[in-house]
């Protein structure tokens, strides 16, 4: 049990997606498990908890707009309460949202911040070895802005001038040598930053990746890009200077940069690379890498994550959903699940159940 | 309702255009003025047509005033030697209401912004060097925004003024990245103009 463990014990929705109106308590619970059937509304329960989450747009990336009751034109709210602390996020007029926490507005991204980090799985990342490099790039990014708070600014920062850096070459003419060495020079520094970041997070996490909860197999994760090799090679202040030379010369063939970067893994008992393991053992690769980011988070930072699962059990055989029901508990984190009828496994004693009514 | 040539239409529609104000304030700030001929309307008409012919901008500095060069840049108690860099004609008044900087101003007109095609050619940068040079300036204070565009700017201007050899300097801002100047409140301004530090 880490030392803090943080719990949500209130969650309210108004307007929002399919829901009208909807309460619950927790009773702070540690797995809290939803159960409908498909349609009932689920996913948009934990997805509005997601909203908290890195991005502030949650794990379907939703504008504001979508998040409306279907055919209503009334504004959406969401309300947690966290270890006392309530959080609102709600819809304003013009396309915005405003964040409070407690009663006073915020003007930062939607987050519980230093109070707890929100990790998620949906059924999409069950193919995330099939799937393209992007998505395990952002997979992975999002654990690491839940370890380094920085994190998610150097890589919007970086974003921004790689595509100033484009905007400038195809604005035709001759470029500006010194905005474009301003630009270089910047998307450099966020680029390493970053790097160093990924690097020191992956290192920290392969220790808990080799020690599997349960029976969830043991696995290795790799960052594939030019930077975070480098970083591995050199100081960061040299890699930075030799980035930038790169980026003066254009000599970028062959150089994988953070936004091109790619995460894989191995699937150390079939010693094989989880894109070439079966449907079901990709999947406990991916229930393993999460877990390991929750442990690792727990560990290092006193202060577990809470976890959204959206369908973990389906695909799973009864053994594997006890295991992973155990591994959960073993965690200590509060764990939300939402279920449709394919859990067949017993569900621990202090599992608060909401069913859904169709 | 209304044909769309009428003059209520007109009015909202242009109302609406103003920064902060939609469609729903236009309705209600058309109403407050129609209300309100003699007390609002009438001296509003008359002090927008003297902005219109009177206000124009600095030939030197780049602000808003009636005379051209500005107060600001005839007043000989700001020959400071002290040059404060700022985006816009906003942050200027932002810096003023603040108090604390007595030296004079130079309004760039915007900020380099490669996604918005903001190039520095646009920026009032060549009159910047030529002004540091003859008013015998020996530092300029960088009163820019933490925001992506902000910071390109103080690095680009930096440059350009590194031959100078003049001290530069930019604001301390202990404010997250994207605050606006021109949004902080007076003393915010004035601490962060008394906490620069060096480029
Ligand atoms: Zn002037």
């Amino acid at each position: 049990m880490p030392p803090s463990a943080p719990r949500i014990d209130h969650l309210r929705l108004v307007q929002f997606r399919s829901h009208a109106l909807f309460e619950m308590e927790t009773d702070t619970a540690s797995l809290v498990l939803v159960e409908g059937a498909n349609g009932t509304g689920k996913t948009n329960i934990l997805e509005a908890l997601s909203l908290f989450g890195f991005g502030g747009r949650g794990f379907r990336n939703a504008a504001t707009m979508e998040l409306h009751r279907e055919g209503q034109a009334a504004p959406w709210g969401v309300a947690v309460t966290l270890d006392e602390t309530r959080y609102t996020l709600m819809e304003a007029p013009g396309d915005t949202r405003v964040f409070k926490i407690d009663d006073s507005i915020q003007k930062s991204t939607p987050s519980f911040g230093e109070a707890a980090a929100l990790l998620w799985l949906t059924p999409r990342h069950d193919r995330l070895f099939d799937s393209s490099a992007g998505d395990r790039r952002r997979f992975f990014d999002r654990f690491v802005s839940a370890f380094y708070a920085g994190h998610s600014g150097h890589l919007r920062a970086y974003d921004y001038r790689w595509r100033e850096r484009r905007a400038l070459f195809e604005s035709g003419g001759a470029v500006d040598a010194t905005w474009r060495r301003v630009i270089e020079q910047s998307l450099a520094g966020h680029a390493v930053a970053i790097a160093a970041a990924r690097n020191a997070v992956l290192a920290q996490l392969q220790r808990w990746l080799a020690e599997p909860l349960a029976d969830f197999p043991p696995a290795s994760l790799a960052l594939l890009g030019w930077v975070e090799q480098r970083c591995g090679e050199l100081p960061a202040v040299l890699v930075e200077q030799e980035l930038l030379e790169r980026l003066e010369r254009g000599a970028l063939e062959g150089v994988l940069l953070p936004h091109q970067a790619d995460v894989t893994a191995l699937h150390l008992g079939k010693n094989a690379p989880a894109h070439r393991c079966s449907s079901g053992e990709q999947k406990a690769v991916v229930m393993a890498w999460l877990l390991a980011e929750a442990r690792l988070l727990a560990a290092e930072q006193e202060r577990a994550p809470i976890l959204l699962l959206d369908e973990p059990f389906t695909h799973l055989d009864v053994t594997r959903q006890g295991a992973l029901l155990e591994a959960l508990l073993a965690l200590g984190c509060q764990v939300w699940l939402t279920d449709c009828g394919t859990l067949s496994a017993p569900l621990p004693a202090a599992t608060k159940r909401l069913k859904l009514a169709a | 309702m209304q044909q769309d040539n009428s003059p209520l239409p007109a009015l909202l529609k242009i109302l609406a255009k103003l920064p902060g104000v939609g469609a729903r304030s236009s309705r209600r700030l058309a109403l407050h003025l129609l209300k309100r001929k003699d007390a609002v309307l009438y001296p509003l008409i008359d002090a927008l047509s003297t902005a219109a012919t009177d206000v124009v901008s600095c030939r030197e500095c780049g602000n808003l005033d009636t005379v051209d060069p500005c107060g600001l840049c005839t007043d000989p108690r700001r020959a400071t030697q002290q040059l404060c860099v700022v985006a816009d004609v906003a942050d200027l008044w932002a810096l003023e209401r603040g108090g604390s900087f007595k030296g004079r101003y130079h309004v760039l007109g915007g900020l380099l912004s490669a996604l918005d095609g903001v190039t520095p050619e646009q920026l009032r940068l060549d009159a910047l060097v030529s002004r540091v040079k003859a008013l015998g300036i020996t530092e300029v204070i960088l009163a820019l925004n933490g925001t992506m565009d902000g910071q390109s700017t103080a690095f680009y201007v930096g440059d350009k003024l590194a031959p100078l050899g003049v001290k530069t300097t930019r604001l301390a801002f202990g404010i997250p990245i994207g605050g606006e100047l021109d949004y902080l409140d007076d003393s915010t301004v004035s601490t962060a103009m008394a906490a620069r530090q060096l480029l």
